[in-house]
Order: structure tokens, then sequence, then C-alpha cells
């Protein structure tokens, strides 16, 4: 079992050393793209509130960035290990296959680290403001990681779905745009029952977590930390169910790799 | 080259889009929705962080934020696509192994690569720019909403003849360099963040605004921008700016041209696949 998990992460490791210049301009892209928008939004803001403008865009960009990696880098390998015929390879010698997809978490958090690492260079650089000042480190960590789980299980389901059918990548990608509108809704804007709801959608109470790390202001604390774990829990138990489910399906009728590529 | 052989090229071209769309609908619908979240996000959360106001006072122009983000949007997928399409298209050709194929072709390549995007960049930006037309008529009118469309639509038009020859040219180094995609990758970010795409280049240090005067799409942005000034349009900086962008579309095509032929000879000295 120890060999085995060696094994998946030594694999990921030495892609991404293979791949480096790949993951260095997946990087720079990814960098460059979040600054071109937050430029943008920051053209509204006043200049008495850039510091806190800049910070909160930055944790939203941050965490959509985790969210967006995780579902495209993990979730979309599928297709391509497909098309290698490695799940076939995988399945005949008693490895899940998932269990390597999932190993890309490797690739995905060195692309957001660095991502991240560089856009707080740049903001801090560009307009003197420290996006890093964070008032309860703690809770921000707690929220990322809830982010972290939340959003590999999803890439997990994503890529169980796609072993029976095919997932349009452009709509992936506009289902993860979506998300960053899930992020900047605020709970204190909501009186309850609407704000219990907004916190059961996913993602939702993690950010609101982060959200009240970097203010210092607690609101509704107890609420978000419950869904948090309530929602993670959910999404974890889903995925394994699809992952069972589809790995049941595969030793039942095959892989099917033709029309894929 | 022949007239008819042009025309075959096009032909290809438009039935190529026409095809793909009626196989890919999924495809299509995605393309309706991009621009318009595109356009959410920056909207959305500039309104969260701060005002339109303030935005004005910022830009220091009295001019509409979401008409701005509209001229913005519809150049950053124009030029995208441009990008993608005539500069991406070596690298998609080279992983389909038909790369050997065009090259040795009777026509040129940068022509290939050029006449054979022409119909679906016409056919894209005229679906993106004329999706924002209800957006538009609802935010300044009937009248004022066509003629700013139709501003957009000229200012697409005119904006791809010098990224034509623009993409051409990154695509004969794309045929020297290894590598191509992660060029690629985050030379489109860096083009429109020099271009002024989002965040305009008047407000970017010096350095940075002297590199926005050499690359066309930062004349694309300005001529699809006087739509977001409040009131009527001026003639005068719209045709200043069609001028800057024909005399770019001149130097930039006879540079691809040049240069092109360069790249296919050092892919073919190499074996290129």
């Amino acid at each position: 079992m120890l060999s085995r998990f060696k094994a998946i992460v030594w694999l990921h490791f030495l892609r991404l050393w293979r791949y480096r210049l790949s993951f260095i301009g997946l990087t720079l892209s990814e960098v460059l793209w979040i600054l071109l928008f937050i430029l943008a939004i920051l053209l509204f803001t006043p200049r008495e509130y850039l510091d806190l403008a800049c910070r909160n865009a930055f944790w939203i960009i941050l965490c959509w960035s985790l969210i967006q990696m995780n579902s495209m880098i993990v979730g979309s390998w599928m297709n391509f290990f497909i098309s290698m015929g490695m799940v076939e390879e995988h399945l005949i010698r008693g490895i899940s296959p998932f269990k390597v997809i999932l190993g890309r978490i490797i690739p995905s958090s060195t692309v957001s680290l660095l991502s991240t690492l560089l856009i707080a260079i740049i903001l801090s650089s560009t307009f003197k403001v420290d996006v890093l000042l964070i008032q309860f480190p703690l809770l921000v960590l707690i929220g990322l990681v809830f982010i972290i789980i939340e959003s590999l299980s999803y890439g997990l389901s994503i890529a169980s779905l796609s072993i029976r059918t095919g997932i349009p990548h452009n709509f992936l990608e506009i289902l993860n745009f979506m998300v960053i509108g899930i992020l900047t809704i605020s709970v204190e804007s909501m009186r309850p029952p609407l704000s219990y709801l907004l916190l059961l959608i996913p993602y939702a109470a993690p950010s609101q977590l982060i959200k009240m790390g970097i203010s210092g202001r607690e609101y509704m604390f107890i609420e978000s930390l419950t869904m948090s774990i309530v929602v993670a829990t959910a999404m974890v138990l889903m995925a394994l169910y699809l992952v069972n489910h589809a790995k049941s399906w595969l030793l039942k009728n095959g892989v099917r790799a033709i029309g894929r590529m | 080259m022949k007239m008819g052989k042009i025309k075959t090229l096009l032909k290809s071209g438009v039935l190529l889009d026409l095809y793909f769309f009626k196989n890919n609908k999924g495809n299509f619908i995605a393309m309706l929705i991009w621009p318009y979240l595109m356009l959410g996000l920056v909207v959305g959360m500039g309104f969260l962080f701060g005002s339109p106001s303030t935005f004005k006072k910022n830009i220091g122009f009295n001019i509409d934020p979401i008409a701005y983000f509209i001229a913005s949007t519809v150049v950053m997928m124009a030029s995208i696509s441009v990008m993608w399409e005539v500069c991406g298209n070596v690298l998609f050709l080279r992983w389909l192994g038909a790369l050997p194929y065009v090259i040795v072709a009777p026509h040129r390549m940068s022509i290939i690569l050029v006449l054979s995007y022409v119909p679906r960049y016409l056919f894209y930006t005229f679906i993106q720019v004329v999706e924002f037309l209800p957006l538009l008529v609802l935010l300044e009118g009937v009248t004022a909403g066509i003629v700013k469309t139709l501003i957009m639509l000229l200012a697409v038009t005119v904006g791809m003849l010098p990224l034509l020859g623009f993409s051409a040219l990154f695509a004969s180094l794309l045929l020297i360099i290894k590598e191509e995609s992660n060029v690629l990758n985050w030379l489109n970010p860096i083009i429109l963040i020099f271009s002024g795409a989002l965040y305009p280049t008047s407000l970017m240090p010096y350095w940075m605004w002297l590199v926005s005067r050499v690359l066309p799409t930062t004349y694309t942005v300005e001529l699809a921008r006087t739509i977001a000034l409040i009131g009527s349009p001026e003639l005068a900086p719209i045709m200043f700016l069609i001028g800057i962008l024909m005399g770019l579309a001149v130097v930039y095509n006879i540079l691809s041209y040049m240069l092109i032929g360069a790249g296919e000879k050092s892919a073919m000295k190499r074996g290129i696949i």
C-alpha cells in the first residue's frame, strides 16, 4: 500500500519536473490573467479602500484558482489517461486509476501556490498592499483546507463521470467562472434563512471563514464552520460513490477510448 | 495568387465553421455565454468593491463603465481568437501531424493561415458583437445602441487587419522555437495587459505605455472604446484610429509575409515534426 502511494507521488513529481516549462508557462499565464482582472476591478475602487479591496480580491481569486486548478488539472486528466491506455494498465495491476488521478493535486497545488506568491509580490510592489496581512491566519487556513477538499471531490466526481460520458471542457470552465459569484456574495448581506441557504452552496461557507480571517470580524462563525464540514463531507461521500460506481462499471464494460481525441 | 485559389481557401474556411457549429452545438452555446461571463465578472466585482463614480474619476473621462467593458470584452475575445487561431494553428497542425502537408502545399503557409481563418473571425466576432446589442439598446436606447454596435463591428473588423499580420509574425517564430504552447499561453494575456484591454494604457508606467504604442490591439481597444463615451461618438478620433490601424496592417502584414518564409525554411531544415 505504502509503495503504491510512493509510486504515485513519485510519478507526479517526476512529471512536474519533466514538464517544468509547461507548468511554469501555466503559472505565468494564470498570474497574468488574474492580474488583468484584478487591475480592472481596482479601477472601481476609491484610493482609501484600495488596501482592503486588493486583499479581498486577492483571496477570492486565490480560492477560485484552487477550485479551477483542482477541477481542470485533476478532473480533466481522465480523458488524457484513457487516451494513453493507462486506465487498463493500472486496473490489471490492481491500482485504482482514480488514486493516480488524485495525485494530480501535486501539480495543481504547485501551480496555485506559485501563482499566489507571484501575484502577492506583484500587488505588494505595485500598489504597496500587503495582501498576506490577515487577522486570523488559522481561520484562513481552515477555509482553504475546506476549499481544497471540496474542489478535489468535485474534480474526482468529474473524472468518474467522464468515464461514461464526455464532459464538455467549455462548460466546465463556465461553471468554474460562475463559482466566483458564489465566492463574492457576502453572508452578512443576507438574512436567515437565506444566509443559511447560501452557506449550503459548495465553497460558500469556507469562503466566509476566509473573509472572517482577513477582516477579523466574526459573523456566523459556528454556522459557517458547521456548514463547511457538512458540505465537504457530502461532497467527499458523493465523490467516493461516483468513483466506486465508475470502477465497477469499468470492470464490467471496459474502457471506451475510441473517438476521444 | 489567382482569385480562384483565394476563393477556394475562403470557402473552405466558411464550410469548416458552419459544420463545426452544426456538430458542436454545446461549443456554440458556450461561445455565446463566455463574453457575458467576462463582463459580469469585471463589472460585478467592480461594483462590489467600488462604484461607477470612482471608476469615472480614476479613468478621467465621463464614460459608462458597462459600455467600456463591453468594448474591452469584445476586443479581448477577438484578439484571443486571432492569436490562437492563426498563431496556435501551427501548434494544432503539428499535433495533428498535418504541418508538413500544409508546408508543402502549393499556397504559402502564411496565406493559408490567414485566409482560411478570415471567414471564421468575421463570423465569430459578428456574433459576439451583436450579442451585446440588446444590452447596449437597454443602456443607451435603440438608435445609440445600434450606432455603438456598428462602431464596435468596425473596430474589430479594421483591427483584424494588422492583428492577422501580427499573429502570422508570431506563427513564424513558433515554427522556429520549441515549446510553443508555453509561449502562446502567456503571450495572450501579456499582450492584452500592454494593450490596455481592461486597465487603460494612460494609467500605466511610461515604459509600458511605449510598448503599447506598437501593439495593434491597443488601437483596436481605443477605437472600440469610443462607444463608452457618454453622448455621440465623434468622427475625427475614429478616423484617426482607423488610419493608424491601416498603417500598422501594412507594416505587420509585409513583415509577416517576409518572415514566415524564414520560419518555414527553418522548420523544414530541422524536419519539424
